[in-house]
């Protein structure tokens, strides 16, 4: 009886090994984030002090849950010596603010590098008066003294493939190239 | 304006230049910037050896023929990461507890540390003491009739790039901490996001019994008027409430521009108000901002006249800027705006005219005897040199360089001269005022 077991075993392996072989890859990749799953759209914020930056749109199918994430530089706002080192540099420097004044983390920070520049990226919840709470992700980079600041924000907690998106599109080589042509001090 | 006299600097990039007099002979102090990453340590031809930027030293006296007498290196690293960007001089003679035969200098170490140095003999100076562990330090101000020093500095716990230590320096050898300051928000355990970072104080001393501080470079200004006393004698622990404690006022500017220096005119009386019988007498504060990026790619950044008779609430009464249309400034390279201004109070120039270094568009002499009302009356702008570094933009994200003045720094003595430093290696300028802003410095006839 066993015997019959394995042999069916591996008749079905053999005859699923092609399906595998040439449709895996696809399977997989289709899971992963894609930098096109991102829409841009406009910079929604008033003028302050910093030039406006990007801003696009990642919807429930592609990121799980609406996700908008914006990117600005900051010339010249950053520590030249120490770059962006924890999570008070994420306080001082990032666009968090934006969202709201009233905001707090959610959990401490974690290095990360992102088109070749070393920042650190921190979650946070922002909450408003009459307002749905959201949750944002606040990322700060450095390049010299300058500032890349970047803030995913959702009204869901931003995790799993929403948070992997965020990142993906922020290592894209569009994105490089953007941030290469902003003006630096 | 005419130019009398120049020194190469040995081809350093320059910030703050000092000039102090010791005995029958006048000093430049001059703090620089980092290297370069063509030329990261410039010879020293006084000794032939490679040098990180530091301090340049050079004899005035004779402002014709001035004479480099030393250079103390400073930390490794170029642009803003190294140097020895800021310096100060007070006597031993002035200081209350220096020794009477001492000239000391306080300067920074890149942004690591703050230091002092005997300079009695300015070619051979020695370093006496050094606060480290710091980051980002930078335009500190040195009362020489008390000692109290206020140290701009990245402290430890700070969430600030820039604060202020403030030091008892009376005694030099021995310096004392008198507390940490800075805006509520940047204060150790505070949370959410974090008020401007300083720039740079300027104390009227115990007699005007104010402190100016400046918060912001380019953005986000905020000038910051201190009860002197109550920030020495009132509470020290950082907390929002102490530091609340000894501000009488401030003024938030628009956010696209900053806080450089804050320099106090002090009660000027103004002519056009002179027949009535309130406010004949007002106090004013000059802002100058810093224009940091290249070739225009920022709002303009100038200066700006702050009337602050009451001070509860000051208010920007007028602005002055170069005229960019003057010179096609835009187009020419490098930064084109307003830096920052002479801080000397001699009575020479004191409320009569101010002097605004304007990176491509050199240096500006303005008339402030009616601050509501400031106009230049003069300017100067170098000639570039071998020396002279190149100033890039990205253009379609390739460097585009030009190279260009970039006039970066300016301080008169009590003389008359105005001395002009350049940040792109062009070195120092002594220039004198002919024609109407000589005779409005009272200056005898050129």
């Amino acid at each position: 009886m066993s015997r019959v077991i394995k042999i069916f075993c591996v008749a079905i392996l053999l005859t699923l090994l092609p399906v595998l072989l040439f449709c895996g890859p696809g399977l997989i990749a289709s899971r992963e984030p894609q930098e096109a799953d991102w829409k841009a759209i406009k910079w929604p914020f008033p003028t302050d002090a910093w030039p406006e930056g990007r801003a696009f749109h990642c919807g429930r199918e592609q990121c799980g849950t609406n996700v908008d994430l914006y990117i600005r530089p900051k010339a010249g706002f950053c520590d030249c010596y120490r770059g962006v080192t924890d999570d008070d540099d994420i306080d001082r420097v990032g666009d968090v603010v934006v969202l709201g004044q009233n905001y707090a983390p959610s959990a401490a920070g974690g290095n990360t590098t992102l088109i070749g520049l070393q920042g650190r990226a921190r979650h946070f919840v922002v909450d408003a008066p009459g307002r749905t709470k959201l949750y944002a992700i606040g990322i700060a980079l450095h390049r010299r003294c300058d500032a890349i600041v970047a803030t995913a924000v959702s009204d869901s907690p931003i995790a799993g493939r929403a948070e992997d998106n965020v990142f993906k599109l922020l290592n894209s080589p569009e994105m490089k190239n953007w941030i290469e042509a902003q003006p630096q001090s | 304006m005419r130019l009398v006299g120049y020194n190469d600097l040995q081809g350093r990039s320059a910030y703050q230049p000092t000039i102090h007099r010791q005995g029958d002979r006048w000093f430049a102090y001059i703090g620089h910037h980092g290297g370069t990453d063509a030329t990261p340590k410039p010879i020293n031809p006084l000794n032939g050896q490679p040098e990180f930027n530091g301090t340049s030293i050079v004899d005035v006296t004779d402002p014709a023929h001035s004479v480099y007498v030393a250079h103390i290196p400073g930390q490794e690293g170029n642009y803003e990461q190294g140097g020895a960007q800021m310096v100060r001089v007070c006597d031993g003679t002035q200081l209350p507890h220096g020794d009477p035969n001492r000239v000391y200098m306080l300067r920074t170490f890149g942004g690591q540390a703050h230091e002092i140095w005997d300079v009695t003999k300015p070619a051979e100076p020695k370093l006496m003491v050094r606060l480290d562990g710091l980051n980002d330090t930078h335009k500190s101000w040195w009362e020489c009739d008390t000692g109290i020093a206020y140290l701009v500095s990245g402290a430890p716990g700070w969430r600030t790039r820039r604060m202020t230590q403030v030091y008892d320096l009376s005694d030099p050898a021995h310096p004392l901490k008198i507390r940490d300051f800075g805006l509520p928000g940047q204060e150790p355990g505070s949370t959410g996001s974090v008020p401007t970072e300083l720039h740079g104080p300027i104390s009227t001393g115990p007699q005007g019994n104010r402190v100016y501080f400046g918060y912001g470079t380019n953005k986000g200004g905020v000038l910051q008027i201190v009860d002197r006393d109550k920030l020495l004698s009132g509470p020290k622990e950082p907390t929002p409430e102490n530091l609340r404690y000894p501000v009488v006022g401030q003024l938030e500017m628009l956010p696209l521009n900053g806080a450089h220096t804050t320099y106090p005119l002090g009660k000027m009386p103004i002519a056009e108000f002179s027949r009535e019988k309130l406010g004949s007498t007002r106090d004013f504060v000059m802002i100058v901002d810093e224009e940091i990026l290249n070739e225009c790619q920022e709002p303009r950044q100038m200066v700006w006249f702050a009337d602050t008779t009451v001070e509860t609430r000051p208010m920007i009464v007028s602005s002055y800027t170069a005229s960019e249309a003057s010179g096609n400034f835009c187009e020419r390279g490098g930064r084109f705006g307003a830096h920052s201004s002479n801080e000397s109070m001699a009575p020479v120039f004191y409320k009569k005219l101010a002097f605004i270094s304007f990176f491509n568009a050199g240096v500006r002499a303005i008339d402030v005897r009616d601050p509501y009302h400031p106009r230049e009356v003069g300017f100067f702008i170098p000639g570039i040199t071998e020396a002279t570094d190149k100033r890039c933009v990205k253009v379609g994200g390739e460097d585009r360089c030009k190279v260009a003045i970039q006039t970066n720094n300016v301080e008169t003595d009590e003389r008359g001269y105005i001395y002009i430093v350049d940040r792109a290696n062009t070195g120092m300028h002594i220039l004198e005022l002919t024609g109407e802003p000589r005779a409005i410095a009272g200056l005898p006839p050129d």
